[in-house]
């Protein structure tokens, strides 16, 4: 029969129990640190400032009602010939496979840290996007002329460059003579609702902010369902 | 022995429960309408606030805006809590994720509530927020609708 050793009275049995009431205590303890210091690594720097955006009127009486998505491998559609509408201002990148247009209600994938793209590589990825789809669907008989308005909006402040209109995506091109002539025409056409477009749409400058001069900009206006996100593209 | 199978069990559980706690899905936060204002100075007092809902008064319709505080870059869903007693009462809206120079707008689309008598929610997609860019909800609010919250991963 073994011993029981006993210190300060206590039996070693006793002081054994106690001590893995204690170490289950700190390794939860650890384990919840650790698990929140993870989680905080995981995610990018946080940010959320404010630039210099103005306050803009908007008293649209839009009504608008969801647009079904767009038909399940409607991005899959190989690139034909362009239309007579379509006046492309830069040459065609090399159409990329595209990916399926998620549904309108899938929730967004848990974010990955990015850098900052610039405009031009937005629209470079985008391009590669418009270009490789079909020139014409159902979506674009009704896309095209509101399309047109949109550039009738931005011509307001800038001159457009071209209009064109693919499978499930517009793209008006423009030069727009200041920085804020473009952030004027964009909150006027969509924000203000004066170019009546209630779909998804991105906005960039494609030509450095910084420099002299006109800024080449692009504004790519989509079938709802469509994600415009660098994340739907795998960046 | 039994103590060393008992420490092995709270060793795999803590494991377990650490691991759980790092892969947890992004943040959602959420806030009620009141945190946003009208969109034009001259329209704040068409907005009346109750319970932090707030409901345009005005007979036209006004827009309101939010500001979503996000955390992290990447595409965002946003959904708003709203409620419009009939179809004269819609209240209708889009998210956009901007850059922090304004340089870049993704915006998603506009939506309207489909059903009234009843809150309903408007969920938004395609809003995304690059790195160090921000996020909003604007919502055009005819008149006796009213907005409640809206919560998005951010």
């Amino acid at each position: 029969m073994r011993k029981e050793w006993s210190v300060f009275g206590r039996s070693t049995g006793f002081i054994m129990r106690k001590a893995s009431y204690w170490m289950l205590g700190i390794v939860l303890f650890a384990a919840v640190i650790s698990g929140a210091w993870l989680r905080l690594g995981a995610r990018s720097a946080a940010h959320a400032k404010m630039p210099d955006a103005r306050s803009s009127d908007s008293s649209r009486e839009s009504n608008t009602k969801p647009v079904p998505p767009p038909a399940p491998g409607a991005w899959s559609i190989p690139q034909v010939n362009p239309t007579a509408a379509s006046i492309p201002d830069r040459a065609p990148p090399v159409a990329v496979a595209e990916p399926e247009a998620p549904p309108a209600s899938a929730p967004a994938a848990p974010s990955k840290p990015a850098r900052e793209l610039r405009g031009s590589e937005m629209a470079d990825i985008l391009d590669a996007r418009f270009y490789g789809q079909d020139v014409t669907s159902k979506w674009t008989i009704g896309a095209l002329p509101a399309a047109r308005r949109v550039g009738e909006v931005l011509g307001k402040t800038a001159r457009v460059t071209s209009v064109d209109c693919r499978a499930a995506m517009c793209r008006v091109a423009a030069t727009q003579p200041s920085l804020d002539a473009f952030r004027t025409s964009v909150i006027g056409a969509f924000q203000q609702g004066e170019a009546d477009w209630h779909g998804p749409f991105m906005a960039t400058i494609v030509s450095d902010p910084a420099a002299a001069g006109d800024l080449q900009t692009v504004v790519y206006l989509a079938q709802e369902g469509v994600d415009l996100s660098p994340e739907s593209m795998n960046l | 022995m039994s103590q060393k199978i008992t420490m092995r069990y709270i060793a795999a559980f803590a494991a377990l429960a650490g691991l759980g706690l790092a892969q947890s899905p992004a943040l959602a936060r959420s806030i009620p309408a009141s945190s946003g204002r009208a969109v034009l100075a001259s329209d704040i007092g068409c907005f009346s606030m109750n319970y932090s809902t707030m409901t345009n008064y005005c007979s036209a319709a006004k827009s309101f805006e939010m500001p979503l505080v996000v955390d992290s870059a990447g595409s965002k869903t946003v959904a708003v809590a709203a409620y419009g007693a009939t179809t004269a009462n819609n209240v209708c809206c889009f998210a956009a994720g901007l850059d922090r120079n304004f340089t870049s707008v993704w915006s998603t689309g506009t939506y309207c509530l489909s059903s009234f008598g009843s809150t309903n929610i408007i969920t938004l997609t395609g809003a995304y927020v690059p790195a160090y860019g921000y996020l909003y909800a604007n919502c055009n609010v005819q008149y006796g609708g009213r907005v409640h919250s809206v919560d998005w991963n951010s």
